[in-house]
């Protein structure tokens, strides 16, 4: 037999699709079988495990009211407790920044020394010069107020209910 | 070998001249920062003895015994005493910074009143009297705020006048050292515009001063409409006379400013 003769066609791989069908029978499933009179055993569906918080609440809602108030203010103080904590952490990574010890307005004045006048270095301009500094520094500290000199505030009306 | 020593005893006595005058003005500080002292204790005295008086003189409208009648003179009587210690160093304190003797006659007929007033203390036998000798004292009292008040203000005005004066010292300076630039060749518009408006300061300084001065004669007359406010008002004005002065001074800055860093 030619070799292409047992490469499969249109029909005979309908023919062996056909034949694998019959060759490999669907296998049903086993069904239980019911004896009369014998009880169904239990499910597991049948038993549901309640979560952790409905248990609680459950439990929280048969207590009396002070058992209640106790473990709510526990409650509360355990959430303070926790705020403090979680303030008290982003505080320390805070980073706190000092002032400056010297004002920015301060006006920047520049490295270069200005060079002064002839005429500043003679005696008149420097004796006009340390006669406007004091002065300016008399004007700066004067002490128009004279607290120590203020009038005492003393009682001017003695009298035991004659007058 | 002769000179040496006379020009060695010259500047001995010139250095012991400038000594006066600094230990002088040291203890005439020192004089009142003594007395500032004796006057606060004073102070604290009168007012322990004021809280004495008014708890006595309760407990005597209260009960009206005897007992409570005694405690209450004896309080009071102490208390007109701490009362006029404290005015008396109160004038005292005056007399030390006082610059217008026209006031040291008040003073000393306003201290001698004290002093009277004081030795009659001891004599008070009932609390009527000690009403009585209490109001005589109280009546004087309206006028020693006023003194009190006039002289303080004049201290504050006199130290506005001695910046004045300087002030006008200054410009005279400066109008020299302007002449002097303008005599080389200078161009000093500049300076010149710096002075004008420094006095114009000076000027208006002058007027709040006048103002002042103005206010302060007529304290007694508005006595009676409120001495507080009105010496307030005075106040007020010295501070602005300062504050135009000081104003003047910043035009001086400029002015010697463009000199120290011009072209001259």
């Amino acid at each position: 037999m030619p070799l292409w003769w047992s490469f499969p066609n249109q029909l005979n791989m309908e023919t062996i699709e056909a034949g694998q069908k019959e060759a490999t029978p669907v296998a049903s499933e086993p069904k239980p079988e019911v004896v009369a009179g014998a009880k169904a055993p239990e499910t597991k569906t049948a038993v549901v495990t309640a979560s952790p918080v409905i248990r609680v609440v459950s439990w929280f809602t048969k207590q009396t009211s002070s058992v209640k108030l106790l473990v709510g203010s526990a409650g509360f103080f355990i959430f303070l407790l926790i705020l403090l904590v979680v303030t008290s952490v982003r505080n320390r990574n805070t980073l706190v920044v000092t002032p400056s010890p010297e004002a920015s307005a301060q006006p920047i004045e520049s490295a270069l020394p200005r060079s002064q006048s002839a005429y500043s270095q003679t005696a008149p301009f420097q004796q006009f010069e340390q006669n406007l500094k004091n002065l300016h520094s008399v004007n700066s500290t004067v002490n128009l107020s004279e607290i120590e000199l203020a009038f005492p505030l003393l009682d001017t009306d003695v009298n035991f209910g004659g007058n | 070998m002769i000179v040496f020593p006379r020009i060695t005893s010259r500047l001995i006595k010139f250095t012991i001249f400038l000594l006066l005058i600094f230990a002088a003005g040291t203890s005439v500080h020192a004089a009142f920062e003594d007395q500032y002292q004796g006057y606060l204790q004073t102070y604290d005295n009168y007012r322990q003895k004021h809280g004495m008086y008014l708890s006595t003189r309760s407990q005597y409208l209260q009960f009206g015994t005897l007992n409570s009648k005694n405690d209450a003179l004896a309080a009071v009587k102490e208390l007109l005493v701490a009362r006029a210690d404290v005015l008396t160093g109160h004038m005292s304190l005056l007399r030390l910074k006082n610059v217008d003797t026209s006031f040291n006659t008040q003073l000393e007929t306003y201290e001698s009143l004290l002093a009277d007033h004081k030795s009659r203390v001891s004599t008070l036998a009932s609390l009527e009297d000690s009403e009585n000798l209490s109001e005589e004292t109280e009546d004087q009292v309206p006028g020693m705020q006023v003194v009190s008040r006039k002289i303080v203000a004049g201290i504050g005005a006199g130290k506005i006048e001695a910046q004045r004066l300087q002030f006008v010292l200054l410009e005279n300076e400066a109008q020299t050292l302007i002449k002097q630039l303008r005599e080389s060749g200078k161009e000093v518009t500049v300076q010149e515009r710096w002075l004008i408006d420094a006095r114009g300061k000076r000027l208006l300084a002058e007027q709040k001063l006048a103002e002042a001065r103005s206010q302060i004669n007529q304290l007694e007359e508005s006595f009676g409409e409120g001495l507080d406010s009105s010496y307030n008002g005075i106040q007020l004005v010295l501070y602005e006379a300062n504050q135009y002065l000081r104003e003047g001074l910043a035009f001086m800055v400029e002015l010697s400013e463009s000199i120290k860093y011009g072209n001259y």
